[in-house]
């Protein structure tokens, strides 16, 4: 099968070959569609799967959500003898059953999608440190990175 | 006229006299090492490189390089070619160490040395040869054939492949390449590329011959190994051809041969279909700048071609280079000696 059997003529043919070129330099004027991503910030869709947060005001320490937890990456802590959840992160497979089972709500998935550190143990999420953001200014990773944290949590204000 | 390359050479002719020093042939030598020579083909190199890299993204609606250097990622090849640099070189056991180390060396040295006999000027070159046309033909004969040595040295089935596929085009659009400029020096009734140039001081051979201009380009961007042409190279066949087993400096090498290859072959064009350093009405320009500025726009347009057109099938290249482009550019070979029978 020849490439003039495709076409028909040598008009078409000729299009087949100049037609890229001018949609080649359309495409040099036409905006970007994608984003400088550590630098700008792009909101995730609604319902999107990120860092989970726990409401320590609401949270009943019925610890279903460590039981459902297919990943059993959800610890129990007494603190006071009450238990409260921790997350290791560096398991959680983000599938929200945790969220799910949660009966007041209190676990909550939020849009954040990226916590990188350097060690594997800094994704181990204590109790209370669930209950919050952590302060932008502790962040040890980069400036960009930084840069970009203060507004996601701008953002998520 | 404005010229300010024979007012630096009268500079540093000066310059070494009060030191005491009479180098003769100083001229020559300046154009070999610095304008139409080495530095400034490397210094064209490095924005092509960027510009092919931000081209095709900008065909992508993407960024392209834009973290390294304060503008628009400047200084992105400088960082690849310093990575590079510091990569180890790999030689695979089975390889013919010598070729495989040696090759990569020669086509650089094969790519760039076309540019002794492509006249800039009047009296820019570095070298008068009465064969210049054919002379750059030759040589740029050679890289294929040092392309199939690569693929062969490596040892390894993709390289190999690589190699063959190398021949069957380059056997393919030789003959239409060499038939279309053989149009012209029949056309200019010289083999000089500046007689041939000042032959275009009215018209251009791109009018008088339109045809043979196309079949030249197309040959072309099959023997540079282009983008709907690039078969060799196919990324998603063979690895990358006979580049597979290349690693740090010596596969930079490989893409400085390929990048000042279509430079080269940009002033060649410019010299033979575009007039080459004349233009067709009075300019206070410098001759050789205009010879410069065709050969940039030259490259950078096959560059962009590059970002645009997808990889035709090997059976498809084989069959338009025999079945149809032969044909025409003997068709083109008779049209120009009706063309040149009118003109006389």
């Amino acid at each position: 099968m020849s490439i003039t059997k495709r076409v028909n003529g040598v008009g078409e043919f000729i299009r087949t070959i100049v037609d890229p070129v001018i949609l080649g330099f359309r495409h040099l004027f036409r905006p970007r569609q994608t984003i400088r991503y550590p630098f700008e910030y792009y909101e995730p869709a609604d319902g999107y799967r990120g860092r989970i947060i726990n409401d320590l005001e609401k949270c009943i320490n019925c610890m279903l959500c460590a039981r459902i937890c297919p990943d059993k990456c959800i610890s129990q802590k007494i603190v006071e003898g009450k238990k409260w959840p921790e997350i290791d992160f560096g398991r959680c497979c983000f599938c929200g059953f945790c969220v799910w089972v949660c009966p007041p709500d209190s676990l909550q998935m939020t849009k954040d999608h990226s916590f990188p550190t350097y060690n594997k143990e800094d994704l181990f999420y204590e109790w209370d440190e669930l209950g919050e953001y952590p302060d932008p200014s502790s962040w040890r990773v980069g400036k960009e990175i930084k840069q970009k944290k203060i507004q996601h949590e701008m953002v998520f204000e | 006229m404005w010229d300010p390359l024979s007012a630096i050479i009268e500079g540093l002719n000066r310059l070494l006299a009060s030191f005491g020093v009479a180098v003769p042939g100083l001229d020559r030598l300046f154009y070999l090492v610095v304008f139409p020579g080495l530095l400034a083909i490397e210094g064209v190199l490095y924005f092509l490189i960027l510009f092919e890299r931000k081209v095709i993204a900008r065909v992508n609606l993407r960024y392209g390089p834009l973290h390294v250097g304060r503008v628009g990622g400047v200084m992105q090849i400088l960082a690849d070619m310093l990575k590079f640099i510091q990569k180890e070189i790999i030689v695979p056991s089975r390889a013919d160490a010598f070729l495989f180390r040696a090759l990569p060396v020669l086509m650089v040295i094969v790519a760039t040395v076309p540019i002794f006999v492509i006249p800039f000027g009047p009296n820019v070159f570095v070298t008068h040869y009465e064969a210049s046309g054919l002379l750059v033909l030759a040589i740029f004969y050679l890289y294929p054939l040092l392309f199939m040595l690569v693929g062969w040295s490596a040892n390894n089935k993709y390289t190999l492949f690589g190699g063959l596929r190398i021949a069957y085009q380059f056997l393919a659009y030789e003959i239409p390449l060499f038939l279309s400029v053989a149009s012209v020096f029949a056309l200019a009734r010289s083999f000089d590329l500046i007689d041939i140039i000042e032959a275009q001081n009215s018209v251009w051979y791109l009018f008088l011959l339109p045809l043979g201009a196309i079949i030249f380009v197309i040959s072309l961007l099959a023997e540079l190994e282009r983008k709907p042409f690039d078969i060799p190279e196919g990324e998603q066949e063979i690895v990358l051809g006979p580049l597979t087993e290349y690693t740090g400096i010596n596969f930079l090498l490989m893409m400085m041969a390929d990048r000042t290859k279509i430079l080269i072959t940009s002033a060649y064009f410019a010299a033979i279909f575009l007039g080459g350093y004349t233009l067709p009405f009075p300019t206070p320009l410098p001759p050789y700048l205009i010879m410069f500025a065709k050969q940039v726009i030259i490259a950078f347009f096959i560059v962009f071609l590059n970002a645009i057109f997808p990889r035709i099938r090997i059976d498809h290249v084989i069959r338009v280079g025999w079945k149809y482009l032969m044909p025409l550019s003997l068709i083109n070979l008779v049209l120009a000696f009706f063309v040149g029978g009118l003109l006389t």
